[in-house]
């Protein structure tokens, strides 16, 4: 043992390192699940591909409309900043974002979003609170490729065949939770395992 | 230091025999030898045993988690992950309080259990699909372990630690500053080992891999990482080379200063390249480097000058020469260096020259072969960046190689010999 730390203050200080190590978790754990049962469900469209991350396993990396958002010209937008963006349900069912205020609004669901860039003068990329759906390593390759295939661009004279993909995500006190990945209207694993 | 062991039991009949020694005393020192021999090989066997079954289990846990059991309830998915932290906190306990002297028992199960709650936090974040926060999920990692460090004196956990700080200064936007701090945090441990043994398997381990990985966090972080890069890199070698200045122990017991030295060469074989000082954007000089950068690296050039004027009042002319490269990088930094680039190169070029003859002449002195072999090394790869740099047909250069591979044997042979004379 070492011998600078007298062993009962070790012991001591053990209990509550372990303490904050079961914490950690379970509170993001309590405030997901939360947010998953009580929060506001909304639909972002989106566009999967498939990438890898070391620790948590292969997922499906989604990229928003809803991340392009119209701002005045000379609104102040310093790249990186923290800021507020509220929500809104347009006609077509899908959510989209407002332009990024410096606080939260006091009514109304938001998103806890970073400043991106500018794409153009009036349009300013936005890093949502959610950018990647997990998935069993087997599936996530096949969810892209049936992605891919089922937004195929139409052949002349064809009907449209693209249905694009979207999320369910549970917002919450500015706390965002993606609930399902739907491709097809169906969750991603049973339109995956029934296109098997 | 094995060798010598054995060398020494086997010379104890004949000095005893001589009368040099009594046979108590003979047998005193048969028995210590004896224990000491035998005690720390089947102890570091088991301790690396145990280190790596505990190292690899965790590992696999983190793999298992990342293929992703989504078949699984969000319960027993939880369950499963938790359970590797849970033994992990187990086995610290048991290690505190039945088996605090056994130093693989404790390290085992520092790691199993740093790597357990990394399991577990990856699983939290598969399941609510939290987004790519790497440095995130690397800090709070590291954060949560490294109590561990102390509270076991888990070495291992400390390395991993580092690695840890490491990816974390490279994913995220970290200051100079920020880096410091965190491997701050780890030096009590490593100042406690090298107290207990500066020679020990452990203070070599833990210096030979903190240092680098200091060096590379640090990198992660600089901007304008060219510039101010090869500054770095020349004050982190010449200060390993001087802070590690004793000559105590075999070479590969001294990683800081095998580290400075062959860093000092290194930056001192690029500053004899023309184009490295005529290059446009490696010394382009923007306004906005941090001045937290600057005065990072303008406090390690002082404690490499103040190592390298003691190391001139002890006599000791080459180590103090370490912080040559370092100290000219900074006064090139003055001038527009693109159009002292050839007189700069040449002063580089008579440098290592100059530090490869001095090292072969020590090696030769203190009948170190590999020191001497170094030297020549030195050289030998000066002589053949000039045979890239000329403009020399291919022939010409073939036999050039050839030669100068020729004379490197040569010397090779004649400096064993006067090694061995």
């Amino acid at each position: 043992m070492n011998t600078r730390i007298p062993a009962r203050f070790a012991v001591a200080a053990l209990a509550l390192l372990c303490v904050v190590q079961w914490a950690i978790p379970a509170l993001l754990i309590q405030r997901n699940q939360v947010t998953l049962g009580e929060g506001t469900a909304y639909r972002f469209r989106t566009a999967p591909v498939d990438p890898i991350d070391p620790f948590r396993g292969r997922y499906v990396a989604l990229d928003f409309a809803a991340a392009r958002v119209e701002v005045p010209a000379t609104g102040d937008y310093q790249p990186d900043a923290r800021m507020y963006a509220p929500i809104e349900v347009g006609e077509d069912g899908y959510a989209y974002l407002l332009p990024p205020l410096p606080q939260a609004p006091a009514q109304g669901d938001y998103l806890v979003v970073r400043i991106g860039w500018r794409d153009e003068a009036h349009q300013l990329r936005l890093q949502l609170p959610f950018d990647r759906y997990y998935m069993n390593e087997d599936l996530a390759p096949q969810a892209e490729r049936l992605y891919l295939d089922r937004n195929r661009m139409p052949m002349s004279g064809d009907d449209d065949p693209r249905r694009p993909a979207y999320v369910v995500v549970r917002v919450r006190g500015g706390n965002a939770v993606i609930e399902e990945l739907y491709i097809d209207d169906l969750p991603v694993r049973e339109r995956v395992l029934q296109a098997r | 230091m094995k060798q010598g062991r054995e060398w020494l039991l086997e010379q104890l009949p004949e000095l005893e025999r001589a009368g040099v020694l009594d046979a108590a005393a003979g047998e005193r020192l048969r028995r210590h030898y004896q224990a000491q021999g035998e005690a720390p090989r089947s102890g570091w066997a088991r301790i690396l045993s145990a280190v790596l079954g505990a190292a690899l289990i965790g590992l696999g846990v983190i793999l298992l988690v990342a293929h992703n059991w989504d078949g699984w309830s969000r319960g027993m998915r939880l369950a499963t992950a938790f359970t590797p932290l849970l033994l992990g906190q187990l086995a610290c306990f048991l290690a505190l309080l039945r088996a605090p002297a056994d130093a693989g028992w404790r390290e085992a199960a520092a790691v199993f259990t740093a790597a357990g709650f990394a399991a577990a936090l990856a699983l939290v974040g598969q399941i609510y699909h939290f987004p790519g926060d790497l440095d995130r999920f690397l800090l709070t990692c590291l954060l949560v372990s490294l109590p561990l460090v102390y509270l076991l004196n888990a070495s291992l956990t400390a390395v991993l630690c580092a690695a840890a700080m490491a990816a974390w200064a490279a994913a995220s936007d970290a200051t100079p500053f920020m880096v410091v701090a965190l491997f701050a945090t780890l030096l009590p441990h490593v100042w406690q080992a090298w107290r207990q043994d500066a020679q020990s398997l452990r203070s070599v381990a833990l210096a030979s891999t903190l240092a680098p990985l200091f060096f590379v966090a640090m990198l992660a972080v600089l901007p304008h990482s060219w510039r101010l890069g090869w500054l770095w890199f020349a004050e982190c070698a010449a200060l390993l080379w001087l802070m590690d200045g004793r000559e105590r122990g075999g070479v590969l017991r001294r990683p800081l200063q095998n580290y400075g030295r062959a860093g000092v060469a290194v930056a001192a074989l690029a500053g004899a390249l023309t184009e490295f000082w005529s290059h446009g954007n490696f010394w382009y000089r923007g306004d906005d480097s941090p001045a937290q950068a600057w005065w990072l690296l303008g406090a390690v050039l002082v404690g490499v000058l103040w190592l390298s004027l003691r190391a001139l009042r002890a006599r000791d002319w080459l180590g103090a020469a370490g912080a040559f490269p370092a100290l000219m990088l900074w006064l090139a930094l003055m001038v527009d260096s693109e159009r002292y680039a050839v007189p700069l190169a040449l002063l580089f070029n008579v440098y290592v020259l100059g530090l490869g003859i001095a090292i072969v002449r020590q090696g030769v002195a203190a009948r170190q072969m590999a020191r001497a072999n170094s030297g020549l090394v030195l050289l030998a790869v000066l002589i053949l960046m000039r045979f890239f740099d000329s403009d020399w047909p291919f022939t010409v250069r073939g036999v050039a190689f050839v030669l100068v591979g020729v004379g490197f044997l040569g010397a090779n042979l004649w400096l064993k010999r006067r090694v061995q004379a």
